[in-house]
């Protein structure tokens, strides 16, 4: 799974404290000026138009994604009750 | 007498009686020889010092006199003083003095053979005399616009100037019908001053001669917004057999050859939508003779809608032997409430029905709430908020690119030899010095535009709105690219539709122009996108410079080198033979389109084939829903016989009904159909390489296929 973020984004920072990301499987792709990689990553799986409406973004294997705190939280509470 | 170095010369100005001769001066006259005017020019026009200037004046009249020439030309005097600054090491003061000009024997050629560099240029003497000023200007502009660094680069063909041969225009445009409705016309220079149009004729004949003014001031596409829902207002008291007529007049008009700049068709777009757009629901709208008519543009909804029923109709129809028009480019905007309109899939399946029986349909995805004014092959103008809120005063919705310069991805790839490091800061190092160039041009273009209302650009500086009709702070400059493909192959071994790791690295490198391009507008002041260069003559040279220089290009050149029809991928399309589901196509090329901020296109070739119009609407559909592709075009192709007039689906030698072989063979070349007489050879070889779908459009288990 990854899940994009900014630096200066509040709600990402939110996510990653809330979840123990490398545990999920999650690896964090940092948007930025000098991470063309990461740009990379998002136009393949086409949520460039989003980052610019929100983040932070996750995609997971099957390539759902979900944008916006809430939906990822659910998710990925969901995802780590599976998991346990 | 006076000492000029070490020679004793006669004055200036005195007679030197054996020096007898006539000089055929440039502006026409047989003027008495008199070294005086060497010494003037070199003064005037460099920063030599008089008495230099009057001992290479000296040294010239010697050779003149020495060699007993018979025929002094300017030319030839200019060429010898060239020289004596040259011997003298003054190479800056050489530039200066230079002179522009084509030798007698590529006047000849110009004027005997045609020029293929652009296929929207006829053959005759308008096209030569364009030709001939252009290939001035392009020289103006390597010397004396753009820095020596960058004109080596465009020369060497690291980079692509485009348009050079007119460096003083800007590119492209967009602008809004809006503007005649509620000004008229009423140009520079204009023989007569016509206020705005009462009537829906008089509006389109507005429209074409301002069309055909803004040719003689931008390089490029002239598109227009919203083109069916502003003549709604005009169209109230017309019957449907009168609304058909005006459609049927302004396609014609349009797609006739101008007589405007160089004999040329005036590269056309419109913008077409069949819903009212958002933003200009509520906007009052404008009527005959320029006064508000009371009504906003939602009222007028069901007029608009049968006038883009109508050209579509004329559309379907083709002239008079059945070809399909190469202009105007109709571009129709797909958005979401499009879907929601009543009478879309009606529209759909009619403008789908156009693509496959004529190609002529652009269909232009605007997802979410983009908005866009298209133009060109692909260019886009995303409207930003404050170009929305221009939106309640649509005259102002004037948008231009003022130049494009393209890097030559496979060359960086050459040049980095396997090395991601070294590829990643050759792009940033050429990308920087096209930001350069765009600076380079926008400071020309501003000297020309401050000389105002009667400067050279005087159209561009008219402002009955309280703006510069070029609104030069919403400017935007395009950074193109081609080959895209073979930068991957050659990188990486595998071409972009060959493997995920491939298309993610083609990713990659889009995703680090986009990201230089940002950086670099904020470094240089300037709105820097990216853009799919279309490339029509690019990628040809590109390719043939680096068959000249590279040995290693010839492992991923494409087409055939025997026949010199060699050419790169253009910008970050997928090989154009590939063997694809064209869905997948549409799709993995889509992928790069939301990185290109100024606008891409996916090309579907359609040969012979002719898809239903439902076919072609599910297609439509699917990729408006299920990918982030930006624009696509169907391309069918054609033969029309110059001996019996009439017109067969498919590319074929000889006329199926006469026999005939002066055939003419038509489809699209980049973005607009032309015929393959006028096309380069790099394009030339790339049509023979297209790979033209048969599988998927000729049977219905290939629509099957596209629609699993």
């Amino acid at each position: 799974m990854l899940l994009f973020t900014k630096p200066e984004c509040s709600k990402c920072h939110d996510v990653k404290r809330l979840f123990d990301l490398g545990h999920l499987g999650v690896r964090e792709e940092v948007l930025g000026p000098d991470n063309p990689e990461a740009l990379a990553e998002l136009a393949f799986y086409e949520c460039v138009e989003l980052a610019e409406r929100e983040l932070p973004i996750l995609v997971t294997a099957e390539r759902q994604v979900f944008s916006g705190v809430i939906p990822i939280k659910k998710f990925l509470r969901s995802f780590s009750g599976t998991q346990d | 007498m006076h000492l000029v170095g070490n020679r004793t010369a006669p004055p200036l100005g005195g007679e030197s009686t054996d020096m007898a001769l006539f000089v055929r001066t440039s502006s026409e006259v047989l003027a008495n020889w008199d070294r005086r005017a060497i010494v003037e020019a070199l003064i005037r026009e460099t920063f030599v010092d008089q008495d230099t200037a009057e001992q290479v004046a000296l040294e010239v009249e010697d050779i003149i006199r020495q060699g007993n020439v018979r025929v002094v030309t300017a030319p030839l005097i200019r060429e010898l003083v060239d020289a004596k600054l040259i011997e003298r090491g003054l190479e800056e003061a050489r530039r200066m003095h230079t002179r522009l000009g084509v030798p007698l024997y590529d006047v000849e050629q110009m004027l005997t053979v045609p020029n293929k560099e652009n296929a929207n240029v006829p053959h005759g003497p308008e096209a030569t005399n364009l030709t001939l000023a252009e290939s001035i200007k392009k020289e103006y502009a390597l010397l004396n616009v753009f820095s020596q660094e960058i004109a080596d680069a465009h020369m060497a063909g690291d980079i692509h100037l485009h348009d050079l041969g007119f460096i003083d225009r800007p590119y492209c445009s967009g602008q809004s019908l809006e503007y005649i409705k509620k000004f008229g016309l009423s140009l520079p220079n204009a023989l007569a001053i016509a206020k705005p149009a009462k009537h829906a004729e008089v509006l389109l004949a507005h429209m074409v001669k301002f069309a055909a003014a803004l040719q003689s001031n931008f390089a490029g596409a002239i598109g227009w917004d919203a083109v069916n829902i502003f003549f709604a207002p005009y169209l109230e008291e017309l019957t449907d057999y009168q609304i058909k007529q005006l459609a049927q007049m302004m396609i014609f008009e349009f797609s006739q050859q101008a007589v405007a700049r160089g004999g040329q068709a005036i590269f056309t777009d419109i913008n077409l939508y069949w819903e009212i757009p958002r933003h200009f629901e509520n906007v009052p709208a404008i009527g005959p003779g320029g006064r508000y008519t009371g009504k906003t543009y939602a009222d007028y909804a069901e007029l608009s809608q049968k006038f883009v029923w109508k050209l579509f109709d004329v559309f379907l129809e083709g002239d008079a032997s059945g070809r399909p028009f190469f202009f105007p480019k109709p571009l129709v905007h797909i958005t979401e409430k499009f879907f929601q309109t009543p009478g879309h899939r009606e529209f759909l399946n009619h403008i789908c029905r156009v693509a496959s029986e004529k190609g002529n349909t652009y269909f232009v995805f605007d997802r979410g709430s983009t908005a866009k004014i298209s133009e060109c092959c692909r260019l886009s103008f995303k409207l930003e908020q404050r170009d929305l809120d221009d939106a309640k005063t649509p005259w102002k919705m004037r948008y231009s690119a003022l130049q494009n310069v393209t890097v030559n991805l496979p060359r960086l790839a050459y040049k980095a030899n396997g090395d991601d490091t070294k590829l990643f800061q050759l792009i940033a190092h050429y990308l920087e010095l096209a930001a350069k160039a765009h600076v380079q041009k926008r400071d020309f273009l501003k000297k020309l535009l401050d000389h105002g209302k009667i400067g050279p650009l005087a159209l561009l500086t008219m402002d009955p709105d309280g703006e510069p009709y070029l609104r030069l702070n919403r400017c935007s400059f395009l950074l193109g690219m081609v080959g895209l493909n073979e930068l991957v192959e050659y990188h990486t071994g595998q071409e972009l539709h060959q493997s995920e790791p491939a298309l993610m690295f083609g990713l990659r490198i889009i995703a680090h122009m986009k990201l230089m391009a940002d950086k670099l507008g904020q470094r240089y002041g300037l709105k820097l996108v990216l853009e799919q260069t279309p490339a029509e003559s690019t990628a040809y040279r590109f390719a043939k410079l680096d068959a000249k220089t590279y040995p290693q290009a010839l492992k991923v050149l494409k087409g055939d080198l025997d026949q010199a029809e060699i050419y790169y991928t253009n910008s970050t399309l997928f090989n154009v033979g590939a063997d694809l589901n064209p869905i997948l196509r549409v799709k993995s090329e889509g992928l790069f389109h939301p990185l290109i901020e100024a606008g891409s296109i996916t090309h579907v070739w359609l040969g012979e084939s002719q898809p239903s119009a439902e076919s072609l609407a599910n297609f439509v559909i699917k990729t408006f829903k299920n990918s982030k592709n930006d624009q696509i075009a169907f391309s069918p192709e054609f033969t029309t016989c110059l001996t019996c007039n009439r017109t067969v689906r498919g590319l074929h030698k000889k006329c199926l009904f006469c026999g005939s072989e002066k055939v003419e063979g038509i489809t699209r070349i980049t973005g607009y159909f032309t015929k393959l007489s006028s096309w380069n050879k790099g394009k030339l070889g790339e049509l023979k390489d297209r790979y033209r779908n048969r599988p998927y459009f000729d049977s219905h288990e290939g629509l099957e296929l596209m629609s699993a």
